[in-house]
């Protein structure tokens, strides 16, 4: 072999090692798709999703409370609607979502009231938007990333900062499993304080879409000492008889919430 | 005349004028009771109001989007410099709109409002809030919470406890916490109660306001009474180089002129506490109108007595009339004679009624009326505030006394014109 042949294959070899050194430099991660994926994953962009939700509350105090409600979800132009079915002295009650406006109906007086969405649900920890669709790219942006262990699932840690301050928590910290769905939850105030920390372990899947087949809300701001250990008040959703069919749009107006109240 | 004869008169005939003495004694009690009750109650609640509700002159800055908070320094300055006579000028942050709750102890208590306060202009109207426990020193430096008696009873916090102070911007915006100590629990409870007090330092840095800004400023005068025309001697000061809101006699005003459009620009409402308590003012007004419709029907009593009984005094005298006209007493002198002694018992009986009064206010001063439903409103630590009305006492006085003459002048005018003969054989 001649000298410059042997500098040119060594020139090429160097070129082909810069080139696979460049390649396993790792791109930054593109977190508006990251986010965009997890919302895709529970987001219903076609059919309505139906299913029977039981929240039961457990109060510091000791007592529990269990709501039972049917919940109508249509994603694709953000409505809502739940009808409580238990207990029997709320039964009719109902809350209807058309974009950002919330309503919540009373069958005794057959009135409805102008509410939030983030107002917590039936005096539990949970709030009415737990209750609506992902909107993690909408009201995100992603600020740092870790690695964690989160009980069997290796998670991705994403910290997240509210683009607005129209969300009612402005920092996030989500953990977020192989399959791009997320465990778990931290929602924190603007100055950092931790608000609740909110648990998805299990998802059912719905056609071709997931939803949390059990929820549990812990408030952190309300806890108590006992025995030692701190109590957290807590809410869990669990999920049930999940489907997705096409239901009429009169499903999604004050007129069906009455009917169904009578 | 000669003051000396119906003075001895009286006297002589201090048997006869007991009943009536009593009377206006009686109806002087009252008036006093009812008076002193009234001034004390209203002074109480303004002293409460003016601490709730930002001064007895509360300037509030707005904008397009509503209240705003804005660098009241110089608004501060021009008021100072415009010699009103205003006592003191104070920076707060008022927190209207959201939702607040103090967290503690696995609980939550809403509050109707949370206020921030200059604590070292308004120490001292804080230090003379009644407390259960703990006080307003120390809240200056920051990093301190008061809280309601109620609210810390609901939580079960004491002094030195730390305490979560979360805000949640109106419909349902971003939600920020303080942890903040436990100062002070103030004994307050109605609409003066579900409020939280924190520097306001503090209370700028959860609304992510700047932290020389504010929402409002808390004018303090010398004499509360004069709330409203201080509160439009204010609105005209800044008019002269601030946009102001007309003069607004209520909240439900105010409302109405924020309804008509606030404009772009920066706007100022002032507001005397008198206005923020309209509606409490209007109740206040009532329970007098009644009262002293009461009264009035009771003087109509005490007239129509003093009359019956200066009937009864002058038949029973009518041979000492007789005497006194037959030795050269003109009927003129005779009717001035009667006159004054009534003049005299009446103020005998207004002095008696007034210290009778006085006292009665003192002995229902010392007695708990917190479990009155509604009273805390009114109240001063579950005690009836009483004061002096002086220029009302003198109103009382003069009515009674005219009532007393008024009465007395009847028989004393037919007494004046029986015979002197007649009147000395006893018709």
């Amino acid at each position: 072999m001649t000298s410059v042949r042997r500098a040119s294959l060594v020139a090429a070899a160097a070129a082909c090692l810069l080139a696979a050194a460049a390649s396993a430099q790792k791109a930054p991660p593109d977190y508006p798709a990251l986010l965009r994926t997890i919302d895709s994953q529970l987001v219903f962009d076609e059919g309505d999703l139906s299913a029977e939700v039981t929240v039961t509350a457990a109060k510091l105090g000791g007592g529990t409370s269990t709501n039972v409600a049917a919940v109508f979800r249509r994603d694709w132009v953000d409505q809502l609607l739940i009808v409580l079915l238990e207990p029997a002295a709320d039964r009719g009650k109902g809350y209807l979502k058309k974009g950002d406006n919330l309503w919540l109906y009373d069958p005794a007086d057959r009135s409805f009231a102008f509410t939030s969405a983030k107002e917590k649900f039936q005096n539990s920890t949970a709030r009415n938007s737990d209750f609506a669709r992902s909107s993690l790219e909408r009201d995100y942006t992603v600020t740092g990333e870790s690695a964690a262990k989160l009980g069997k699932f290796d998670c991705r840690v994403l910290d997240l900062a509210a683009r607005s301050d129209s969300v009612s928590f402005q920092r996030k910290r989500i953990w977020i499993s192989a399959d791009n769905l997320p465990r778990m939850e931290e929602d924190y105030s603007v100055s950092g304080t931790l608000l609740r920390t909110v648990a998805m372990p299990t998802y059912l899947k719905v056609g071709a879409k997931f939803v949390p087949a059990r929820t549990i809300i812990v408030d952190n701001l309300k806890s108590k000492k006992v025995g030692g250990k701190t109590v957290y008040e807590q809410t869990t959703i669990d999920i049930a008889k999940a489907s997705v069919v096409k239901l009429p749009d009169s499903t999604y107006s004050k007129e069906y919430l009455e009917r169904i109240g009578k | 005349m000669n003051f000396k004869v119906p003075l001895r008169n009286v006297l002589l005939q201090r048997r006869r004028y007991y009943f009536l003495g009593a009377a206006i004694a009686f109806g002087f009690m009252v008036v006093t009771l009812f008076g002193g009750a009234t001034a004390g109650l209203v002074e109480s609640m303004k002293e409460k109001a003016s601490r709730y509700f930002s001064g007895h002159v509360d300037v509030r800055s707005y904008r397009a989007a509503g209240l705003m908070a804005t660098d009241m320094a110089p608004v501060e300055a021009l008021l100072r410099a415009s010699g009103l006579g205003l006592r003191s000028v104070a920076r707060r942050t008022i927190v209207y709109e959201g939702t607040s709750n103090v967290y503690f102890g696995g609980g939550a208590v809403p509050q109707r409002r949370v206020v921030g306060v200059d604590f070292s202009a308004e120490g001292e109207r804080f230090a003379a809030m009644p407390y259960a426990a703990g006080n307003a020193s120390g809240m200056a430096a920051g990093g301190g919470i008061l809280i309601s008696q109620d609210c810390a009873s609901a939580l079960g916090a004491t002094i030195g406890d730390d305490v979560t102070l979360l805000h949640q911007m109106a419909g349902g915006g971003a939600i920020d916490t303080a942890t903040l100590r436990v100062r002070g629990i103030f004994k307050e409870s109605s609409i003066f109660g579900y409020v939280a007090y924190a520097s306001i330092g503090d209370v700028n840095a959860l609304l992510g306001i700047e932290d020389a800004h504010a929402t409002d400023l808390a004018v303090y005068l010398g004499d509360a009474s004069g709330a409203d025309a201080a509160a439009e001697g204010v609105r005209k000061a800044l008019g002269a180089r601030y946009r102001t809101f007309g003069p607004i006699a209520s909240r439900e005003d105010l409302d109405a002129q924020i309804a008509a459009g606030i404009g772009f620009d920066q706007i100022f409402a002032v507001l005397s506490v008198d206005a923020q308590m309209s509606q409490f003012s209007q109740l206040l007004g009532a329970i007098g109108i009644v009262t002293w419709a009461a009264l009035g029907v009771f003087a109509a009593i005490v007239a129509v007595g003093i009359s019956n009984s200066y009937r009864m005094i002058v038949n029973e005298r009518m041979r000492e009339l007789g005497t006194m006209r037959a030795m050269g007493m003109t009927k003129g002198g005779l009717r001035g004679m009667f006159v004054f002694e009534a003049f005299v018992v009446a103020s005998a009986g207004a002095a008696l009624g007034l210290a009778a009064g006085v006292g009665a206010l003192a002995i229902l001063g010392a007695f708990d009326l917190s479990w009155i439903p509604g009273s805390g409103l009114f109240l001063d630590d579950g005690r009836l505030r009483y004061a002096f009305d002086g220029p009302g006492a003198l109103r009382a006085y003069a009515a009674m006394a005219a009532v007393a003459i008024f009465a007395a002048a009847g028989p004393a005018f037919r007494a004046s014109r029986v015979p002197p003969v007649r009147a000395l054989r006893g018709e």
